[in-house]
């Protein structure tokens, strides 16, 4: 296999991608469900205390706020989550800017292989934690809470979907895949 | 790898790192946040409280027959002055034994070059330099130096076990000149 190379430099968008897709990767599919099911249940529970307890004025603003609860809880927790993400990415790029250098990073067979100016390393597969891929990145862990990302932007369709079947192929469960395209 | 500075290293060191060791600079680190930060700050809140409601329950058996209420509110303070001070810190190295178990590059063993102005670390895979200033600040402990809040590793832990005491001393001077304000001694 040909090593795939790609090489770039992390603007403040791939930034904010970077910091959306890591949140995502962070939320259990067993916690959204959750979330969804109790924000269904707020809403539900607010249309039926509305329809058989509605007393006056107060009662009814407070059942009003549990549906807009419920509707923020079961349907734009995930838009609000990202939302706020970005807002926070975007400050904290403008005034780390240059901790934002240009890397490189090799995929081969049996390692990654990043660069940069100050950090150079050959990690093998078996020595990552996970890899997760959005739409618009692939995120390598090298633990719980440190990791290098590669925005897609950087990279051809083909090679892609090269280093996604290598993803797969090596690390197995440890990889995950999400809204990716 | 080159670094700026142009002189020799201020200190050649090897170590490896264990999960307790990490476990412990991790608390320290987090403990040095701020006063709130530290557990006896915030049992002592705690403790405080309770006294003073404790102090304040004859006046309350003037207005109110019984005095279920402020010892109710003493037993949650207790409770809550148990909880900071007990299980907290264990529960944020459990945490941070889990961050270390989950990154095998932590548990290689590695040498560190400790520069004027910067660190240059190497192991088996990785290779990188890091500057002070890329860093937040600089915790002391009895044990190690943590430097925190860099940028390829969050916690770079120098570990005291097998340097002599005018090492530590050098590196102690060294590190509270280069993080001045930041540079922090505790757990003494």
């Amino acid at each position: 296999m040909n090593s795939i190379s790609i090489s770039f430099l992390i603007t403040k968008p791939d930034y904010a991608d970077f910091k959306t897709a890591a949140a995502k990767a962070c939320i259990k599919k067993s916690e959204i469900r959750i979330l969804r099911v109790s924000g269904c249940a707020l809403v539900l529970a607010a249309l039926l205390l509305r329809a058989f307890f509605s007393n006056g004025f107060y009662q009814n603003v407070v059942y009003t706020i549990m549906a807009v609860v419920g509707v923020i809880v079961g349907a734009l927790y995930d838009m609000l989550v990202h939302y706020f993400v970005r807002l926070r990415a975007f400050p904290y790029y403008e005034a780390n800017k240059e901790k934002f250098t240009a890397q490189n990073t090799e995929f081969d067979e049996e390692e990654i292989h990043f660069k940069t100016d100050r950090y150079s390393s050959v990690i093998p597969y078996e020595l990552f934690y996970k890899a997760y891929e959005d739409g618009r990145v692939f995120i390598l862990y090298t633990g719980i809470d440190e990791m290098k990302f590669i925005p897609k932007r950087a990279m051809s369709e083909d090679e892609c979907s090269q280093v996604r079947n290598l993803l797969q192929t090596k690390l197995k469960e440890k990889y995950q895949q999400e809204g990716a395209r | 790898m080159p670094t700026f500075y142009e002189g020799k290293p201020i200190e050649t060191m090897e170590q490896t790192i264990t999960a307790k060791d990490y476990a412990s600079a991790y608390y320290w680190v987090q403990s040095s946040f701020s006063l709130m930060h530290k557990r006896e700050v915030r049992a002592g809140i705690c403790l405080t409280l309770a006294v003073v409601i404790g102090s304040m329950i004859p006046g309350y058996l003037i207005k109110f027959t019984t005095f279920w209420g402020p010892v109710c509110a003493i037993l949650v303070l207790l409770g809550l002055a148990f909880l900071f001070f007990f299980v907290q810190p264990n529960d944020i190295k459990n945490w941070a034994a889990e961050l270390y178990r989950s990154n095998a590059l932590l548990a290689l063993p590695q040498k560190l070059d400790i520069y004027r102005d910067s660190v240059v670390l190497q192991n088996k895979w990785e290779q990188f330099t890091l500057y002070w200033t890329d860093f937040s600040g600089c915790v002391e402990t009895k044990e190690a130096f943590v430097i925190h809040g860099g940028r390829e590793r969050n916690l770079l832990i120098v570990k005291k076990d097998g340097l002599s005491k005018e090492q530590v001393s050098k590196l102690s001077a060294h590190f509270s000149d280069a993080f001045a304000s930041h540079y922090q001694k505790i757990g003494r």
